[in-house]
């Protein structure tokens, strides 16, 4: 017993003073002949929301799914709260709440059902599951369409359930793959307002993914722009718009990729 | 909370509301069936079977033997001028006696069975040393059977008839005591009723082999709901974009996989039970277009028994071969395109258990059929009606190892990367 205890002390210390929610060293992944990602590495700080930047095709879905524990790396290591991805991926699962890029919803079943099965693979007795239910409610905004079949739904009304299903079970780290892409501008916002509360309200983190520069500038305290499996740059956004010396994101995500585009 | 039944709370709510599925897994057997046993009784009942009777000889013999058509047709002894309508073996029958000419009887497509009585039939039947002849054309149409039939019981009962009138001419002559013993020497006696391997079997066990074909239909509807639930639980989750959230979750992938399983059986079990059921009315009705009143065909508790396990045993195959493809497959429609080859191999085995025996087929070909698992289904079937559930153990055993097998590869598949990727990796 003593002996256990011995072992496990350095480990949970390790974890009460560290500061990173994510730590990415050297990861690399490989499908088939094909390298995704050629030896990244970046952290990422508790309590702040870092955005992964990247045209189509450059990684950011492979991180993500691999910090989600959904893939394995071919090398290199990841860790979420001090948790290996691959050797303890049940305890990240405990930790994390994923939305992929195109998230679906179990059409036939009302919105309330689809978060309450959510919650029930989450929570540990009847008050939990009522709060995670409660909180999911309040964060998805339907009103009373909550009780209508998903498959009633606008676009942005599953998104926002989406989003909720993910954030309803306050995840010490949300992963969120380009969580507005495709809905119009009053839908986007809504959608960025909401994740805005939700870390004034939990203080976690939230790793994300996104296109939109505006949205990235707005919500980010710090970015890493992929390109080709490789992270071309790294810091806040003002640190990258004086690197890149532009006056915005988007150009300086341009000149980072490399791009010449022609006005 | 508990994963496991929330996993399948969230399936079965699921496919409560997918009124297709439940629909065409349920209800449709359970209507369809009978539906089709009704149209095909009704199709052989009310088809009748059409005799052209042409007595060239017009004699008192030959009317006599006219008479012996009606009467196996239960037509009563009343002349009747051009036709006669009466039913055998519960089939409606026609005589017609108005053709003057063999050829337009001939040509006439209603006709099944012309029966020609010669000119000279009234002369050699008293003629104890020559056979009498009756001719008769048959055509190849579906009725011919019953037809030719009638012609056999009429003409057999003629037969007695006269030999009675040529014993009695030839009795005076010889010492016999009763000449039934000589129109009739051969009596046939039941001694008693037995199974295939000689086992006794019970006097409802009779018509054992049409509740055989009943289940054999019924088990093998059993094979289609469960493709169509794993296709669209698995590929469908991945084709939806539900799939990954799913996996995010606390929950073990093999408990997502089992709680399909388990789902996929509870439906499997509706639906078989609908097709049973289905399958036995179906099957009553199609006797009674053939013998006449509804018939019942044996069943008890024992036979359901062994009927629950084959179909518990079977869907688990199904379901673990069906995942093996959903695993493996792009999208829904890929998946179930692939398991048509699953279902098409269900079919084989069930029309070679339908119109065959399979311990009579030679040893290469039973050996070869024992790479299927469905034959292992039938073969339970097959050994229990023969024998009983002891000899149909290898059977179960050879079934339960094609499910680890098949489950083992999903498995390993399902908790691996090409979950997201189907065949794409």
């Amino acid at each position: 017993m003593v002996r256990i205890l011995w072992w496990r002390i350095p480990n949970y210390l390790g974890r009460m003073v560290m500061a990173y929610a994510v730590i990415v060293e050297n990861l690399v992944k490989c499908y088939g002949r094909f390298t995704a990602l050629k030896g990244i590495s970046f952290s990422v700080n508790e309590g702040e929301v870092f955005g992964l930047i990247g045209p189509n095709g450059a990684g950011k879905t492979t991180t993500l799914r691999i910090i989600a524990t959904l893939l394995k790396p071919t090398s290199g290591t990841v860790k979420v709260y001090g948790f290996d991805v691959v050797k303890d991926a049940n305890k990240v699962k405990s930790l994390i709440g994923y939305l992929p890029e195109e998230a679906g919803l179990y059409e036939r079943l009302t919105g309330y059902e689809n978060l309450l099965f959510f919650a029930k693979l989450y929570a540990r007795d009847k008050r939990e599951l009522d709060e995670i239910v409660e909180y999911g409610i309040k964060i998805a905004n339907l009103g009373d369409r909550i009780h209508d079949k998903v498959k009633s739904y606008s676009k942005g009304m599953k998104r926002r359930l989406t989003l909720a299903r993910t954030l309803m079970v306050k995840p010490k780290l949300a992963i969120l793959d380009e969580p507005t892409v495709g809905l119009d501008v009053y839908a986007a916002v809504n959608l960025r307002n909401t994740i805005k509360r939700y870390v004034r309200e939990t203080g976690n983190t939230v790793l994300f993914s996104s296109h939109n520069m505006l949205e990235v500038e707005y919500l980010c305290d710090r970015v890493a722009l992929i390109n080709n499996g490789v992270i071309v740059a790294k810091g806040t956004p003002k640190e990258i718009k004086e690197r890149f010396n532009t006056s915005n994101l988007e150009e300086a995500f341009i000149k980072a990729m490399g791009v010449n585009i022609q006005y | 909370m508990n994963t496991l039944r929330t996993l399948i709370w969230k399936e079965l709510l699921d496919l409560s509301r997918d009124r297709g599925t439940l629909f065409s897994t349920i209800l449709l057997p359970l209507i369809a069936l009978p539906i089709i046993g009704i149209v095909v009784g009704y199709v052989f009942q009310v088809q009748p079977t059409i005799i052209a009777i042409i007595d060239q000889d017009n004699s008192e013999w030959s009317r006599w033997l006219i008479e012996y058509f009606k009467a196996v047709i239960g037509v009563d002894s009343v002349p009747v001028k051009d036709v006669c309508v009466g039913v055998f073996l519960g089939r409606p029958v026609i005589l017609y006696f108005n053709y003057t000419s063999v050829r337009s009887a001939e040509l006439d497509p209603k006709i099944d069975l012309i029966v020609i009585i010669p000119g000279n039939f009234s002369k050699l039947v008293p003629n104890i040393n020559v056979k009498v002849p009756v001719y008769y054309t048959v055509k190849t149409t579906s009725r011919a059977d019953i037809a030719i039939n009638v012609l056999w019981s009429a003409v057999s009962n003629f037969e007695r008839h006269v030999a009675e009138a040529r014993l009695k001419v030839l009795a005076p002559t010889v010492r016999i005591n009763d000449i039934e013993y000589l129109r009739n020497p051969v009596e046939i006696k039941f001694y008693k009723l037995l199974k295939p391997s000689g086992v006794v079997a019970k006097p409802e066990e009779r018509n054992i082999y049409l509740t055989m074909m009943v289940l054999i239909i019924a088990l093998f509807m059993t094979i289609s709901p469960p493709i169509a639930f794993i296709s669209d639980s698995i590929a469908g989750e991945r084709e939806r974009k539900t799939l990954e959230c799913l996996l995010v979750t606390p929950t073990s992938r093999n408990q997502i996989l089992l709680s399909k399983l388990l789902s996929s059986i509870i439906l499997s079990f509706l639906s078989s039970g609908a097709s049973t059921i289905g399958a036995y009315i179906m099957y009553m009705f199609v006797l009674s277009g053939f013998g006449g009143g509804l018939v019942t065909l044996p069943i008890n508790l024992e036979i359901i028994g062994v009927f629950s396990l084959t179909v518990f045993l079977t869907v688990f195959v199904t379901v673990s071969m069906a995942l093996l493809i959903s695993c493996l497959s792009d999208s829904v429609r890929s998946a179930q395109s692939k398991s048509i080859a699953i279902s098409m191999v269900g079919s084989l085995v069930m029309f070679i258990g339908l119109y065959g025996d399979i311990d009579r087929l030679p040893s290469t070909v039973r050996t070869l059929l024992y790479f299927i698992p469905y034959t292992h289904s039938l073969q339970i079937l097959n050994q229990y009606m023969k024998y009983n559930i002891y000899h149909a153990i290898p059977h179960i055993l050879y079934l339960i190892l094609f499910i680890v097998v098949f489950l083992v590869i999903s498995i390993k598949i399902f908790n691996s990367e090409r979950i997201f990727f189907g065949s794409k990796v």
